[in-house]
């Protein structure tokens, strides 16, 4: 069922790139075909689902060194922030977010899928960003991950 | 098995994973299958057969086990999976080494590995 509220007080994203793309979320209430045109980015609410997935960054704070009894490194105040500002970029193109996760390198990741796809993205310490993207748990690409690549990737997600 | 042996496609591994690593769906996120810095690219699993799930799990409140099978990580070229028993764990194992600059390796592990349940 369509989330009205969400769609009446929720703008349209602006973006400062031009792409196109589609989605249909269970649990998001977006069932619209969307157009991203040049402009710049405006105020708007978030949904739950970034909300909550902020919310999990926010908590990876309180994961001590060594949290896995193996030596692993707390997650780091500069990759968690690349996360929730990840977050938020992907809520502003309405975009569903699976989970997010620490890993034991002082990283975070954001985790999308879409039927039988899957993308991880993963923020690690002082900048250096990653992506794989898997179709029917086979390999399809990964590299490093530069902002101007999301339109991008969201549509190979997507389609 | 001997110790530096390489184990077999068939043979189940299984790893240690972090609560927080566990989606609720049950499956698992890829982070939990990233080596650490002091494994210089080398993932430790223990080999199902030797193993019990009281001696990998070591902490429930902290930790699952998820297992995989060795020819998951054995699709990539130069990832093996090698017999390396230590003191204290007869089951222990090395999964690599995976290139750090390579996600590909947990991310494919982490899609196709279950969660063991056993009380």
């Amino acid at each position: 069922m369509p989330d009205t509220k969400y769609q009446q007080k929720r703008p349209l994203p602006v973006f400062a790139y031009n792409t196109s793309f589609s989605q249909e979320r269970p649990g998001m209430g977006h069932r619209t075909r969307t157009s991203v045109t040049t402009g710049s980015i405006g105020e708007f609410e978030l949904s739950e689902n970034a909300e909550a997935m902020l919310r999990r960054l926010d908590k990876f704070r309180r994961i001590p060194d060594d949290w896995d009894s193996c030596g692993a490194m707390a997650s780091s105040e500069d990759a968690i922030q690349a996360g929730k500002r990840f977050v938020r970029a992907l809520d502003r193109l309405r975009q569903h977010i699976d989970f997010t996760a620490p890993g034991p390198n002082g990283e975070v990741s954001v985790e999308l899928k879409f039927g039988t796809k899957y993308m991880e993205f993963v923020f690690y310490p002082a900048g250096k960003w990653k992506y794989t993207a898997f179709e029917d748990k086979v390999l399809a690409r990964q590299g490093n991950y530069d902002n101007t690549d999301l339109p991008s990737l969201l549509r190979w997600l997507n389609h | 098995m001997e110790k530096g042996d390489r184990i077999p496609d068939e043979r189940w591994l299984w790893r240690r994973v972090f609560l927080n690593q566990i989606k609720p769906d049950g499956s698992v996120s890829p982070r939990a299958f990233s080596p650490r810095p002091k494994d210089e690219g080398f993932l430790s699993v223990d080999v199902e057969q030797i193993t019990t799930f009281e001696r990998s799990i070591l902490d429930d409140s902290k930790f699952s086990i998820f297992r995989f099978h060795a020819a998951i990580p054995h699709a990539f070229p130069d990832v093996n999976c090698i017999y390396d028993p230590i003191e204290g764990n007869e089951a222990h194992s090395l999964v690599g080494r995976i290139d750090p600059e390579d996600e590909a390796v947990a991310a494919s592990i982490a899609l196709h590995a279950e969660r063991i349940f056993i009380r």
